[in-house]
């Protein structure tokens, strides 16, 4: 009876405990890959890590909070060239979250039917996802090249512009990039969005009509609140991928991009693996970091409250 | 039981002649196995056939495999950054040269000179290629390759030009005059440099300055130059090109490709290039291309700039007298002259360069130009966060001058800043 009890005891605890076995593997995986690294990464912000501790870390002289007090207000050019770019991220993500998700929005709407003619075309919106993001990105750069890019001849051609513009080099620079990000990511948020529309049940559109609801009347009492849970989770994850891309304005503008497209991710690289100012590079990264989680938490909660209303 | 043992002694006799011989095949490193890290230059394929005849050389007569991993010039230093930190990798590594200071400062890399009379002695490298090569006083990279920037034309656009020939010391004023017959024969586009993503950027920039009698830092590597008068004319130099109209604004937007093609288009009469764009242009069709001295300063000096890898041996190598040898072999005047047919680089030694065999074909300029030429900011661990910030600042500036037009206020402003954030640097 009492080994009985016993077996049973233990065939609870193994199943109680089971999930936490099943995701421990990962929950390591987890732990070496990002969890260590960014611990790393914080500590090294504190030191004076450079070229010289590179075979022997204890040569890093701890310094404090001085790295992040030059990069936020110590050295007034480099203070500056921080703000720039947080700036120009600010810019790339909020003008390309918005992009990306209003034209996979509106790609959705439009192929959201049961007509067969539709599936093909679904698939065909998905090509730019597909392509490799180097490779989307050397095409725009050449799309809007000012000597070469067909952008340019179609805008005087057809007399937008009098004159070739520059959309590389100068004020507009920070353009490029967001067109090449808009282009590389809609499909995600059409796909997902499609998804959501697809589960809205046709009846409430059917009842809505019935009581005199026009098409923008729908629009915005059923089809937008239904889209919600999906579209929180789209803007979630853009916000992450966005503050943090570094291929779209790496490979355009190299090393060296104009200043108003001068992003976090490519300043931070710059300043720790062309410099080798660890030390500084990881200072920038931990308060990109800690923004990041801010913003997500705010955003989370905002969500959450809307969702209680 | 005599024939017995005259039998034994025979055999016996004849087992100790074919061992001793078995001793002599054995070569000096039989069994052992290094790695060479390199980025290419030019043909990939011409200079994958190259390595493969040199680590076979190399074999034959050491004993040693040479195992070659060419990296991209992008990723050379990131490769270079992790062997340190990892405390392992290839055994003998090609640096940049901008990137030499920083990486010998990390104290990973063996001296060189009680080497040197291995590697042929002092005198046999360009000076300014052993000034890359060392730091704090101490040699640790071998020059090994590079070249020089040139400025390059057609002989048809000197043809239509009417300019029948230009001297070797020509100057700056003599440019603009040469570029001034260029536009009057209906070239919308004369000359171009790159203002963009470039190290060239920077490079242009510098020894125009040179030539101006100007420098970026002093003598001692502790005083930035960027608000000397020197640097002031220089700069409205460059933008006086785009402003007179003999350059295009839109040179702000060039990179090392784009440029190169233009001139292959014949969009850009005459440019400053590197040889192996130079020769990317010929292998491309372009099939006159005359090389150019960089015109002087009005004083005639002298102000081009000497690009050049080095060869180093990291301390971390197990192998430390196999890398030895095998950098003696590389740095050898014979390797050296036979890169001259799969490259499109002056090797770093100066006997190597001035050979005959190896200057047939190459012009005279380019190996001339290399002997006179100066180096950037040579054994300075500030050298790539300084030459960085000059491409980011020039490039933004030139790219100011999308307008046609500047203003004395801006130039300050751009050399201010230069002068503010290399001075920073340089206190650091």
């Amino acid at each position: 009876m009492k080994r009985q009890i016993r077996q049973r005891s233990l065939r609870k605890r193994s199943r109680d405990t089971l999930p936490y076995r099943l995701i421990l593997p990962a929950a390591i995986a987890m732990l070496l890959i990002h969890f260590l690294p960014t611990v790393i990464g914080v500590v090294m912000s504190f030191t004076d890590f450079s070229s010289s501790a590179l075979r022997d870390w204890s040569k890093a002289e701890f310094v404090g909070l001085d790295n992040y007090a030059d990069i936020l207000f110590g050295n007034p050019i480099q203070t500056e060239k921080f703000l720039q770019s947080a700036l120009a991220s600010l810019v790339y993500a909020v003008c390309s979250i918005v992009g990306i998700y209003l034209v996979g929005l509106l790609a959705a709407l439009l192929l959201n039917g049961k007509e067969k003619w539709l599936k093909p075309l679904r698939g065909i919106f998905l090509i730019s996802w597909v392509v490799p993001s180097v490779v989307s990105v050397f095409i725009w750069t050449s799309i809007f090249s000012y000597d070469y890019g067909p952008l340019n001849y179609l805008l005087v051609k057809f007399g937008i512009t009098e004159e070739k513009v520059y959309w590389l080099i100068g004020d507009l620079a920070w353009l490029p990039p967001i067109v090449a990000n808009i282009w590389k990511a809609w499909p995600f948020a059409f796909i997902s969005l499609l998804a959501g529309l697809q589960s809205i049940p046709d009846s409430l559109y059917e009842s809505a009509q019935v009581d005199g609801a026009g098409v923008f009347s729908s629009f915005r009492n059923i089809t937008m609140p239904s889209l919600y849970p999906v579209s929180r989770v789209i803007i979630m994850l853009l916000i992450v991928w966005t503050a943090l891309d570094f291929n779209t304005t790496y490979v355009m503008y190299n090393y060296s991009p104009p200043t108003s497209a001068n992003v976090l991710p490519v300043y931070i690289y710059n300043v720790s693996f062309r410099s080798w100012k660890f030390g500084s590079g990881a200072a920038m990264s931990t308060l990109l970091m800690l923004v990041m989680a801010v913003v997500c938490l705010i955003y989370l909660r905002v969500c959450v409250d809307n969702e209680k209303q | 039981m005599k024939k017995w043992l005259s039998l034994f002694l025979v055999m016996a006799l004849s087992l100790s002649v074919c061992a001793l011989a078995q001793a002599e095949e054995e070569k000096i490193y039989e069994g052992v196995t290094i790695q060479w890290q390199r980025y290419p230059a030019g043909d990939l394929e011409a200079q994958t056939a190259w390595n493969q005849s040199i680590v076979d050389a190399f074999y034959e007569e050491t004993g040693c495999t040479v195992e070659v991993d060419m990296v991209s010039w992008e990723d050379a230093n990131t490769k270079v950054l992790s062997a340190i930190t990892a405390d392992e990798g290839p055994d003998v590594v090609q640096i940049i040269e901008t990137a030499a200071g920083q990486i010998y400062s990390s104290g990973a890399f063996v001296a060189l000179d009680e080497y040197i009379d291995k590697f042929g002695g002092y005198d046999a490298y360009l000076q300014a290629g052993l000034d890359y090569g060392t730091y704090d006083g101490v040699l640790y990279g071998l020059p090994w390759g590079g070249d020089t920037r040139l400025y390059y034309t057609r002989q048809s656009v000197l043809d239509a030009a009417g300019i029948e020939s230009i001297p070797d010391d020509w100057t700056w004023s003599d440019f603009l005059d040469v570029l001034d017959k260029i536009k009057a024969a209906g070239y919308e586009a004369p000359f171009a440099t790159m203002g963009s993503i470039s190290t060239d950027v920077s490079f242009y920039y510098y020894y125009t300055l040179i030539s101006n009698g100007g420098n970026i830092i002093s003598e001692d590597n502790t005083t930035a130059l960027f608000d000397s008068e020197e640097a002031r004319q220089t700069l409205k130099q460059i933008a006086d090109l785009v402003v007179d109209g003999y350059m295009p604004a839109s040179f702000a937007e060039l990179s090392e490709d784009t440029l190169t093609a233009a001139f292959i288009n014949g969009d850009v009469q005459m440019v400053p290039l590197s040889s192996g764009q130079v020769a990317a242009a010929a292998a491309a069709g372009v099939d006159d291309i005359v090389a150019l001295y960089p015109p002087r300063g009005e004083d005639g000096t002298y102000g081009g700039i000497m690009c050049i890898s080095l060869m180093s041996v990291p301390a971390y190598s197990e192998h430390q007298d196999a890398a030895m040898d095998f950098l003696a072999f590389l740095n050898s005047k014979e390797w050296q002259v036979s890169y001259n047919a799969y490259c499109s680089w002056i090797p770093g030694r100066h006997d190597a360069g001035q050979d005959e065999a190896f200057s047939e074909g190459w012009s005279p300029a380019l190996v001339n130009g290399m002997a006179q030429a100066t180096s950037f900011m040579p054994g300075n661990v500030h050298t790539v966060a300084i030459n960085s910030m000059m491409v980011e600042e020039l490039a933004n500036f030139y790219a100011s001058l999308s307008d046609n037009a500047y203003t004395d206020e801006e130039i300050d402003e751009c050399l201010n800043r230069m002068q503010t954030l290399a001075q920073a640097e340089l206190d650091s």
